[in-house]
């Protein structure tokens, strides 16, 4: 199991590590992203989408009213919130099972009802409150997987 | 005089309505989890396509019962098709189409976020007046420059959270519940002083795009620094401050526009503190304000049926093959 921690000091830095990350990723990667309200997690997936290529005049909304945003990028990203949801059945009502691990990648925020459903992880991503600053925040990446070593790298620089 | 039939499942809330002339509300009902639980059995949940498909035909019948018309009586059938939950959105295409199809109506396709705007017209304000139009909802915080005859141009919108997004997350913050708009906006007008100032974000940016994400934060950080504030001063104080950036924008841009007509529709609209500051500073300044009431303020079918009859006046019809669509469709222009 490799584990991550860096530290952001603000959130052009957080968007920075979401580019870098968006760089790594490859179609079918699913990656649910965990942290309290305001902790960084949509500002993370802006970055996330700059890295995937999705063109610069594309606004990165929260999507936790319209619980999937889709964009089209050098793959397609899947941002989804479940924020809103109470519980798997609502789940199935919207079909989000279908996206993951299908064509683009899939960042999920507030994935903890999905969690014991989803197969095969490649990433889970935290994101923590650091006190000392009202704009610092820790971002934890826990991964098993090969590739986790050469984005850890990359994170590194 | 001319009816529309009005249909709106972009969301969460299924909704039809009977409007005459494009002003006249003869139906409107709406099936939300608050209201229409009781009558049809169980809450709506708020995101399912299915329970569209459950509550579209009674809450049809019951729009017919409440007019007095029947399906002879209506000249064209107006539908919501975009933007929206793309599942949500095809149940009321569908019912709308069918009934196209039967009795040989024409159909007329909506912009969801036009359809907003045009509750303004349903509160007195002439169609073609040009204006700047705020919609904010909990989906929505959009800034619109409204011309003659119904030209729509996205002015300014939010880059991250929606105002009333916001509202609700905040409420959860402070253990209020969902949805969130209500409960604050009651609690703000019962306190008095909060001796809080949270920040205005994107106030002085020369654009016209909103950000809340950041009030969020600066939120959830006075309440893990400060635990003298009360939930209540936190939950008046962040009104304050989102009401201050709503209101300060729209002005904004209805001056560097050069307009004197202001409306404010969505979900958001309802709050009754947005309401005062934009009433007082409107008043003060000359400027002539609409906000409809609560009712047609949420997502509703009046809206959707009044925009409709000026399509449908104009000879803007739809094919059947019309098709629904999560985006708006919208590009931001550059001011």
């Amino acid at each position: 199991m490799g584990y991550y921690s860096i530290k952001t000091n603000s959130a052009g830095e957080t968007r920075r590590l979401g580019a870098i990350l968006g760089g790594f990723l490859l179609p079918g990667d699913c990656i649910p992203l965990l942290g309290e309200m305001g902790s960084g997690k949509t500002c993370f997936v802006q970055g996330v989408a700059e890295g995937l290529g999705v063109s610069n005049d594309t606004i990165i909304c929260s999507p936790s009213f319209t619980l999937i945003n889709q964009y089209s990028g050098r793959i397609p990203l899947y941002h989804i919130d479940l924020f809103r949801l109470n519980s798997c059945r609502d789940l199935e009502d919207l079909e989000i099972i279908d996206l993951i691990h299908g064509d683009g990648v899939t960042m999920i925020e507030w994935p903890q009802i999905v969690l014991p459903g989803l197969p095969e992880i490649i990433l889970r991503i935290e994101f923590n409150w650091d006190m000392t600053s009202e704009t610092t925040r820790i971002i934890s990446f826990i991964s098993d997987t090969d590739r986790f070593d050469a984005l850890v790298g990359a994170l590194h620089d | 005089m001319i009816n529309i039939l009005g249909i709106e499942s972009s969301c969460d809330d299924s909704s039809v309505a009977i409007v005459g002339d494009g002003v006249n509300i003869l139906g409107n009902v709406v099936a939300n989890q608050e209201a229409y639980h009781k009558k049809y059995g169980g809450i709506v949940p708020e995101i399912a396509a299915r329970k569209h498909m459950e509550h579209m035909l009674p809450v049809l019948d019951h729009c017919f019962n409440e007019s007095g018309l029947t399906i002879d009586d209506i000249d064209a059938i107006a539908v919501t098709h975009r933007p929206g939950l793309v599942g949500s959105l095809i149940v009321g295409l569908t019912v709308a189409k069918t009934l196209a199809y039967i009795h040989q109506k024409p159909l007329i396709g909506i912009h969801h976020i036009e359809a907003h705007a045009y509750a303004a017209c349903l509160a007195g304000l002439k169609y073609g007046t040009p204006h700047v139009a705020l919609v904010a909802s909990g989906g929505h915080t959009s800034l619109l420059r409204m011309s003659e005859e119904g030209r729509m141009a996205l002015i300014g919108q939010t880059l991250d959270d929606a105002a009333g997004e916001a509202f609700d997350k905040v409420s959860k913050l402070l253990g209020f519940g969902y949805p969130g708009g209500p409960v604050i906006d009651r609690m703000a007008a019962e306190c008095n002083h909060t001796g809080i100032e949270f920040p205005r974000p994107m106030l002085s940016s020369p654009d016209f795009n909103f950000s809340f994400s950041g009030l969020k934060t600066a939120v959830m950080y006075h309440r893990k620094k400060h635990s003298e504030s009360s939930s209540e001063q936190i939950a008046t104080a962040f009104q304050e401050a989102v009401v201050d950036v709503l209101v300060s924008k729209s002005l904004q841009a209805t001056q560097k526009l050069g307009l004197n007509t202001l409306s404010v529709v969505g979900g958001v609209a309802a709050n009754s503190a947005l309401r005062r500051k934009f009433k007082e500073i409107c008043d003060k300044r000359g400027l002539s304000l609409f906000i409809p009431p609560s009712r047609l303020c949420t997502d509703n079918a009046a809206m959707v049926a009044g925009l409709g009859y000026q399509k449908y006046i104009r000879n803007l019809l739809d094919p059947l093959t019309l098709g629904v669509c999560s985006h708006s469709g919208m590009i931001l222009q550059k001011m």
